[in-house]
C-alpha cells in the first residue's frame, strides 16, 4: 500500500507539470481556439532564455525567476502580434500549420545557439521569508510516502498560478474582458474591449504559465532543446481530457493523466504491457474518457448553429 | 470555360508528369547526355519515390480532413499498418510485393473504418487528439508486440521485384538500376491511386464529403446519410495510406517503429495544409514543397560564397516559409496556381469572339502548364544533381526532420535525449 | 449630434448601402425603418465601426469618426445594442453590465490621444504608437489604482440606475445570461449599453423575437431613458407604428437608399408609409 501512495505522489508531481502546460494550451485555446503546436517550444525556448540570464545575474535564481517568466510573457506576446495576428480569422487547420512553423524555428534557434551537451538546471533553491524556510531542504516524509522536495515545488507552484489566474479572471475587470472576449469578439468590441491586445495578453499569459513548467521541468530531465516534446504532448492529452476551454479542467487533466501513466507502468502485467505501454493505456483511458463526454470531462458543450 | 480551368488543373498535373516523363526519358536521354546529368543520382532517385510514396498518403489524407472536414493527426499509424502488413506478408509469408501492398491497403482500410466508427462522435481539436493519441502509441505498440513485427530491429525487405520489360531495353537502349525501375513502379501506383482520387472526389461521394463538411445537418436534410459518408472518408482515407505504407516498405526496404511516429503524422497535415486543402492537386505539390524548402538554403545560398547557414537554421528557415505560405497564401499552394490559373484565363477568354481562340490557348496553355509544372517539380528534383553530393546528405528532406524529433517522441517523455543523440537517428538508408 | 453622409458599404462584392444619409440632432430619437434586406442594420453596423465603409462621411460631434476603429467609436460616447442582442451568454447578467462600462475604465481618454496621434506624420504616429504600447499598459494601471474609488461611486450609480429601469435584471444579477428570457435579455443588452453612459445609443431592433406587450414596454423604458437622461438614440425598427410612437424622426430605407425622410409625425400621415409599413 505504501508504494501505491508512493505511485500517486510521483504521478500527482508530473501530473502537475502536465497540468502547467495544458493550462498554458487551454489559455490560448479559449481566446483563439487554437492548439498551440508550439507551446512546448516556447516554454523551452524561454528556459534557455532564463538559463543565459542566471549566468548573468550570478546564479541568483530568485533574481531570475521573475526576469525570466516577464521575458517569455514578452516572447509571447510579440509572437501573437507578429506571427499569429496576420492569419487571425484563417480556417483553424492554417494556424495550427502556423504554430507548427514556430515549433521549427523556436526549436532549430534554440538548438542552434545554445548547442553543447544537455545543461543541468538548479531547481528553486531555499529562501527564507519571516524565519520560515521555504524551497530546497530534504524530502518530506508522510508516513512511509516520501515526497521529493523538488515535487512539492511543483505541486506548490501549479496550485498557486491556478490560483491566481482564478482571481485575475473571476475579479479583475481586465480578465473578465478576456473571457469576454473568447465568448463573443464582436460584442466584446462594441464593450470597448480591444480584442487583439487582450489575445497578444493571452498569449503572453500563456507563455509565462508555460515558461514556470519549462523552469521547473529542466532540474528534471535536463535542459536540452527536446526537453518539452514529451511534456506537450501529454500537456494536450491533458487539455483534452480536461476540456480546452477549461482551466480548471487542464489542471485535473494533468493530475488524472500523471497519476494514471504512473499506476498503469507499475500495475501492469510486464509481458504485455508494462511500463513500455503506459502512454498507450492511457491514451485509451483518454479516448474511453472522449467517448462519452466527447468535450472533455470539464468542456462545454458546443452549441451548433445551424 | 472559367470553370473549366480550375477543375482541371489536377489532371493537368497528371498528363503533365506523363508527358514529362515520356519526353524526358525518350528522346533527351540519348541527345543530351553529356551535355547535362539526366540521369539521377542513385539516392536522388530513391527521394522521389519517397516524395511519391508522400503524394499517396496526402491525398488520402486530403479526402478525410479537406473534402471531409476530419482533422486527423494520426494518418502516421494507418501508413504503419500498411508497411508492416506489406513487410510481414512479403517477408514472412513470402508473397508478391504487389498482393502486399493491396493486402496493406485493405488492412489499413478496414482499421480506418473502425477508427471511423467512435470518430463519429468526435469533432475539431478533440478528434485530433484521439487521431494523435494513435500516432503516439503506434511506435510503443510497434515495438512491444515483437512476436509479429520484429520489434526495434525492424523487418529488412527485399522484395523480389519483376525485372524491368525487355521492351524498355530494346526499344529506348535504357537499362534501368534497380531504384530507376523502382521509380517507375512507384510512380505507377501513384498514377493509379490519384486517377481514383480524382475520380472519388468528382463522384457523388465527393459531393456528399463536401456537403458533410460544409454543414453536417443541411447534408442530413438532404437525405445523406452523415455517419455511412463519414465512415467511408476515414477507410478510403487509411486504404491510401495503407497503400502507401506498403510502398513506403517497398522504396526503403527497411521499416522499423520509429520511422511512424507522431512526426509523420504531423509532416502529413502540414503537407494538405501547405498543398492546398480539398484540392488533389495540392496534396502532389505539398508533397514536393515538404522536401524542397527545407534544402533550398543548401542548395541556394549556400552556393554564395562566404555564405554557409547551419542546417538548423535551414529548418527554422522552412519554419518560417510554413508561415509565410500561411499569410499569404491560405489556400495553399494549389490556391496560388489556381489563382493564376483564373487569372491567366480571365485575361484571355474575355471576348465572346475569342472563344475559339481561347480554346486552342486553353488547351496549349493546359499542355504547357502542365508540362512546365510537371519540369519544374523535377527540375527541383534534379538540381540536386548538380549539388556535389555531400556526404550523409541523401534523404535528408525527411530524415533531419524526422530525425530532429524522432528521439524524445518515440520515447514520449521517458527518457529526453539530448541534441547530439538526434542526428543518429537519422535513417538507417540515409546514406546507402 | 451625428451627421452621415452618402454612406456607401459593401459585404463583399454585395453592395448594401448606396450612400445613405442621415442626421440625429442631439436629444432626439430617431427612427430607420424599412423592409427585411434595406440596409437598416448596415448602417448601425457602418456608424458604430464593426462594417468600413466604402466612402462617404460619418461625423460625430462635428469629428469624422468613419475611419476610427469599433473600440475607439464607443469610448467617445456611443453605445451599439446590436441585432440579436450578442450578449455573453455564459457571463452572469452583473458580469454583462461590468463588461458594459468597461470602456469607461478600460481606456480613458481614448479620444484626446487619438486627436494627438492624427495630427502627426507616418514616423511620429509609429514613435507614438511605440511609446503608447510601452507605456499605456503601465499608465491605464496607474490610473486604475488612482482612481479606484471614483470608479467603484460611478459604476454603483451607474448599475443603480439601470437596476431602476430594469428591476428584474436586479433580481437575476448572478444568473448566467443564456438562461434569460427574450425579453430580459433584450433588457439587459440595452442596460449593458447604457453602462457605458453613452450620449447615443444605437439600438438594433429591439422588438425582435419578443412578444407584443414586452415589446411595448421596452419601447416605453427607452421612451422614458431619452426624456430624463438626454440620451440620443438611434433606433432601427421593422415594427413602424411602434417606433414612429416614440420617435421624433423617422427614415424610410429601401434597398440601400434612403426613401423618404421626415418627422414622424408626418411620417405616420403619409401614404406610402400608411400602406407599406403601418399596414392601414
Amino acid at each position: 500500500m505504501a508504494d501505491f501512495w508512493q505511485q500517486v505522489v510521483v504521478g500527482l508531481a508530473t501530473g502537475s507539470l502536465y497540468g502547467l502546460m495544458a493550462l498554458a494550451l487551454v489559455l490560448i485555446y479559449r481566446s483563439t481556439h487554437v492548439l498551440n503546436f508550439a507551446q512546448g517550444e516556447m516554454a523551452m525556448f524561454s528556459t534557455f532564455l532564463a538559463w543565459s540570464i542566471l549566468i548573468r545575474v550570478d546564479n541568483h535564481y530568485w533574481v531570475m525567476f521573475p526576469l525570466a517568466v516577464l521575458v517569455a510573457a514578452a516572447l509571447g506576446g510579440l509572437t501573437e502580434r507578429v506571427v499569429v495576428r496576420p492569419v487571425e480569422g484563417a480556417p483553424i487547420l492554417n494556424i495550427v500549420i502556423v504554430t507548427l512553423g514556430l515549433y521549427a524555428i523556436f526549436s532549430n534557434v534554440a538548438s542552434w545557439r545554445w548547442i553543447g551537451r544537455p545543461k543541468p538546471f538548479p531547481t528553486p533553491p531555499e529562501i527564507h521569508v519571516a524565519g520560515l524556510k521555504f524551497f530546497g531542504g530534504d524530502a518530506l516524509h508522510v508516513g512511509p510516502t516520501v515526497i521529493n522536495y523538488h515535487d512539492l515545488t511543483i505541486m506548490v507552484f501549479a496550485a498557486l498560478i491556478m490560483v491566481a489566474l482564478y482571481l485575475f479572471f473571476q475579479y479583475t475587470s481586465l480578465g473578465l474582458a478576456m473571457r469576454a472576449t473568447a465568448h463573443n469578439p464582436v460584442a466584446s468590441r462594441l464593450m470597448g474591449i480591444r480584442v487583439g491586445r487582450m489575445l497578444t495578453i493571452g498569449w503572453a499569459l500563456s507563455a509565462a504559465v508555460g515558461a514556470v513548467a519549462g523552469l521547473l521541468i529542466a532540474p528534471i530531465v535536463l535542459l536540452t532543446s527536446a526537453m518539452m516534446v514529451g511534456a506537450l504532448l501529454y500537456a494536450f492529452a491533458a487539455a483534452v481530457l480536461g476540456g480546452l476551454d477549461s482551466p480548471v479542467g487542464a489542471i485535473v487533466g494533468g493530475l488524472i493523466i500523471g497519476v494514471s501513466e504512473n499506476l498503469v507502468g507499475a500495475y501492469t502485467p510486464q509481458e504485455w504491457l508494462g511500463p513500455e505501454m503506459k502512454l498507450t493505456v492511457t491514451l485509451c483511458i483518454i479516448l474511453v474518457v472522449l467517448l462519452v463526454r466527447p468535450t472533455g470531462i470539464f468542456g462545454r458543450r458546443a452549441l451548433r448553429r445551424v | 470555360m472559367r470553370r473549366l480551368a480550375p477543375l482541371r488543373t489536377s489532371t493537368v498535373v497528371i498528363f503533365g508528369v506523363l508527358a514529362f516523363f515520356l519526353l524526358w526519358w525518350i528522346p533527351f536521354s540519348h541527345v543530351l547526355p553529356d551535355v547535362v546529368p539526366l540521369r539521377f543520382a542513385p539516392y536522388r532517385t530513391l527521394e522521389a519515390s519517397q516524395v511519391a510514396v508522400w503524394v499517396i498518403v496526402a491525398v488520402g489524407l486530403n479526402i478525410l480532413t479537406g473534402f471531409n472536414g476530419q482533422i486527423s493527426l494520426g494518418h502516421g499509424a494507418f501508413v504503419a499498418i500498411g508497411a508492416y502488413t506489406a513487410a510481414i506478408l512479403m517477408v514472412d509469408h513470402g508473397w508478391p510485393f504487389w498482393t502486399t501492398i493491396i493486402a496493406g491497403g485493405v488492412l489499413a482500410g478496414g482499421v480506418g473504418f473502425l477508427v471511423g466508427v467512435p470518430a463519429l462522435r468526435l469533432t475539431g481539436p478533440y478528434l485530433a487528439m484521439a487521431t494523435l493519441g494513435l500516432a503516439l502509441a503506434t511506435p510503443q505498440v510497434l515495438s512491444k508486440y515483437e512476436g509479429l513485427t520484429h520489434g526495434n530491429q525492424g523487418i529488412n525487405v527485399r522484395p523480389e521485384v519483376p525485372p524491368p520489360p525487355a521492351f524498355i531495353k530494346d526499344w529506348f537502349g535504357l537499362s534501368l538500376s534497380r531504384d530507376e525501375w523502382m521509380w517507375f513502379l512507384v510512380l505507377s501506383i501513384v498514377l493509379i491511386m490519384l486517377v481514383l482520387a480524382l475520380n472519388i472526389v468528382r463522384s457523388r461521394i465527393g459531393r456528399a464529403f463536401v456537403a458533410i463538411r460544409d454543414s453536417e445537418i443541411a447534408a442530413q436534410a438532404m437525405g445523406i446519410s452523415v455517419p455511412r459518408y463519414k465512415t467511408m472518408a476515414f477507410a478510403i482515407s487509411a486504404f491510401y495510406a495503407g497503400v502507401a505504407g506498403g510502398t513506403y516498405a517497398l522504396v526503403h526496404e527497411y521499416i522499423a517503429p520509429e520511422n511512424f511516429n507522431i512526426t509523420m503524422s504531423m509532416n502529413l497535415l502540414t503537407t494538405i495544409v501547405i498543398g492546398g486543402l480539398a484540392s488533389i492537386l495540392g496534396s502532389v505539390l505539398g508533397a514536393i514543397g515538404l522536401v524542397v524548402v527545407p534544402e533550398l538554403p543548401e542548395l541556394v545560398f549556400n552556393r554564395i560564397p562566404g555564405v554557409n547557414i547551419p542546417v538548423e537554421l535551414s529548418w527554422a528557415f522552412y519554419g518560417v516559409v510554413l508561415i509565410l505560405i500561411m499569410i499569404f497564401a491560405p489556400y495553399g499552394l494549389a490556391g496560388l496556381f489556381h489563382r493564376s490559373v483564373r487569372w491567366v484565363s480571365s485575361w484571355t477568354l474575355r471576348s465572346r469572339a475569342g472563344i475559339l481562340v481561347g480554346l486552342v490557348v486553353g488547351v496549349a496553355t493546359t499542355m504547357v502548364v502542365g508540362f512546365a509544372l510537371g519540369l519544374v517539380a523535377f527540375l527541383v528534383t534534379t538540381a540536386w544533381v548538380w549539388a556535389p553530393p555531400l556526404v550523409g546528405v541523401g534523404a535528408r528532406g525527411y530524415s533531419r526532420w524526422i530525425g530532429a524529433l524522432t528521439s524524445p517522441l518515440a520515447s514520449a517523455g521517458e527518457t529526453e535525449a539530448g541534441p547530439e543523440d538526434q542526428s543518429s537517428q537519422d535513417h538507417p538508408d540515409a546514406e546507402r | 449630434m451625428l451627421q452621415v453622409r452618402d454612406l456607401v458599404a459593401a459585404y463583399g462584392p454585395i453592395v448594401a448601402l448606396h450612400g445613405v444619409s442621415l442626421d440625429v440632432p442631439e436629444g432626439s430619437i430617431v427612427a430607420v425603418l424599412g423592409a427585411n434586406g434595406a440596409g437598416k442594420s448596415s448602417t448601425l453596423r457602418v456608424i458604430s465601426g464593426l462594417l468600413r465603409a466604402k466612402s462617404g462621411s460619418i461625423k460625430f460631434d462635428g469629428q469624422r469618426i468613419d475611419h476610427l476603429s469599433t473600440e475607439q467609436i464607443v469610448s467617445l460616447g456611443m453605445s451599439h445594442v446590436p441585432e440579436g442582442r450578442q450578449l455573453f451568454g455564459d457571463l452572469t447578467v452583473l458580469e454583462n453590465l461590468r463588461l458594459g462600462a468597461y470602456s469607461r475604465f478600460g481606456q480613458a481618454d481614448g479620444g484626446g490621444r487619438l486627436a494627438h496621434r492624427q495630427g502627426l506624420s507616418l514616423l511620429g504616429r509609429l514613435q507614438h504608437d511605440l511609446i503608447q504600447a510601452a507605456t499605456g499598459g503601465i499608465r491605464d494601471l496607474a490610473r486604475a489604482v488612482r482612481e479606484h474609488g471614483q470608479r467603484r461611486r460611478d459604476f454603483d450609480a451607474a448599475l443603480k440606475q439601470i437596476f431602476d429601469y430594469f428591476p428584474i435584471l436586479a433580481q437575476r444579477k448572478n444568473q448566467v445570461a443564456g438562461t434569460l428570457s427574450g425579453g430580459e435579455q433584450q433588457m439587459l443588452a440595452i442596460g449593458r449599453g447604457l453602462m457605458a453612459r453613452p450620449r447615443l445609443l444605437l439600438l438594433d431592433e429591439p422588438s425582435m423575437g419578443l412578444a407584443p406587450l414586452v415589446t411595448r414596454e421596452i419601447f416605453e423604458i427607452v421612451q422614458t431613458i431619452n426624456r430624463t437622461e438626454g440620451v440620443t438614440i438611434l433606433v432601427v425598427e421593422q415594427n413602424a407604428n411602434l417606433a414612429l410612437e416614440i420617435a421624433h424622426y423617422g427614415y424610410v430605407l429601401e434597398t440601400g437608399r434612403v426613401a423618404l425622410a421626415d418627422t414622424s409625425e408626418n411620417l405616420r400621415k403619409s401614404e406610402a408609409v400608411r400602406r407599406s409599413y403601418l399596414g392601414q
